[in-house]
């Protein structure tokens, strides 16, 4: 498992409320994802990145600048999306009765490193994601 | 004022997001990312494009697709209520073509509304002529069309003649 991965995993696998996360390049392919399970991560993906770029487009228009979190509430769950800044994008799925604040807190803590393994596997890979 | 609503589809690199660019009046609102694989082209629509303009007594919205297959789902979400819609092809480049051909299939199979094929680059040295394109894809001459998509007269002249089309045969742009 790569250090991105085990960080998705940790996230997911501390928190019973969360069901899934995948973090997705902006033109919408998987970088990685958790749990190992999750199926349907493709066509998530791509989801994932229109979201993102849509939400953006729609802060921009109204002068809010850039959006720091996307907040979904379905019947059965919720998702969050979130830049990565201008790198990647995160994808979490929770059930829908969370401690919304405890939730958010895990994942904002985890973002900075997120960042960081992102920043470093460009480096390494030469601008490869 | 009547109000219309088309869509602006076809492969990646086609030219969509550049159409529409060339002919909206409104600041178009655009969703292009980079692309982190080799595409031919630096970025890549994700969402949508859209821009509007008037034609005579027309308004027309212009909704821009992904051309991306793993977008697809924006593909019939941005069909919901369309009035019609354009199906762009890249006339320099033949080998785009079989996959083209494939994607204005599943568009018919799925949307009976009127549609018009678009044949860009006609600007490019090799490109293919419409009537060529048009046999290419079992097509009355009429419905397939070349233009510069960078180029605003192309672009407009080519939309005048897909709302004359539409008038005229009132339908099914593609029966000859």
């Amino acid at each position: 498992m790569d250090r991105l991965e085990s960080l998705l995993h940790d996230l997911v696998s501390r928190s019973p409320e969360i069901k899934g996360a995948v973090l997705v390049t902006l033109d919408g392919f998987p970088i990685a994802y958790a749990p190992a399970h999750l199926t349907d991560v493709e066509r998530q993906a791509a989801v994932i990145a229109s979201l993102a770029s849509l939400a953006a487009r729609s802060t921009k228009m109204v002068s809010m600048g850039e959006p720091e979190e996307i907040l979904i509430t379905a019947q059965d769950g919720r998702m969050f999306v979130y830049h990565v800044e201008d790198i990647a994008a995160l994808g979490v799925l929770t059930v829908k009765d969370i401690t919304a604040g405890l939730i958010l807190l895990k994942i904002r803590q985890m973002l900075p490193e997120l960042m960081r393994e992102l920043k470093d596997m460009i480096n390494v890979g030469g601008g490869g994601i | 004022m009547a109000e219309i609503k088309i869509v602006v589809t076809g492969p990646v690199g086609v030219g969509k997001t550049t159409f529409i660019k060339a002919i909206s009046q409104i600041p178009v609102v655009e969703t292009e990312e980079r692309s982190t694989v080799d595409i031919g082209k630096p970025t890549t629509t994700v969402a949508l494009d859209f821009g509007a303009v008037n034609l005579g007594d027309v308004r027309i919205r212009l909704f821009g697709t992904p051309g991306q297959e793993r977008f697809s789902f924006m593909w019939e979400d941005l069909m919901r209520g369309a009035t019609g819609y354009v199906f762009l092809v890249d006339s320099s480049d033949p080998s785009s073509l079989p996959k083209a051909k494939r994607m204005l299939q599943f568009y018919m199979s799925r949307y009976d509304v009127p549609f018009i094929v678009g044949a860009t680059k006609q600007d490019l040295d090799g490109a293919w002529p419409p009537d060529f394109i048009a046999a290419y894809f079992g097509l009355p001459e009429w419905a397939v069309i070349g233009l510069v998509a960078t180029d605003e007269g192309s672009v407009r002249e080519f939309l005048i003649r897909f709302l004359e089309l539409m008038k005229q045969k009132g339908g099914k742009v593609w029966i000859g």
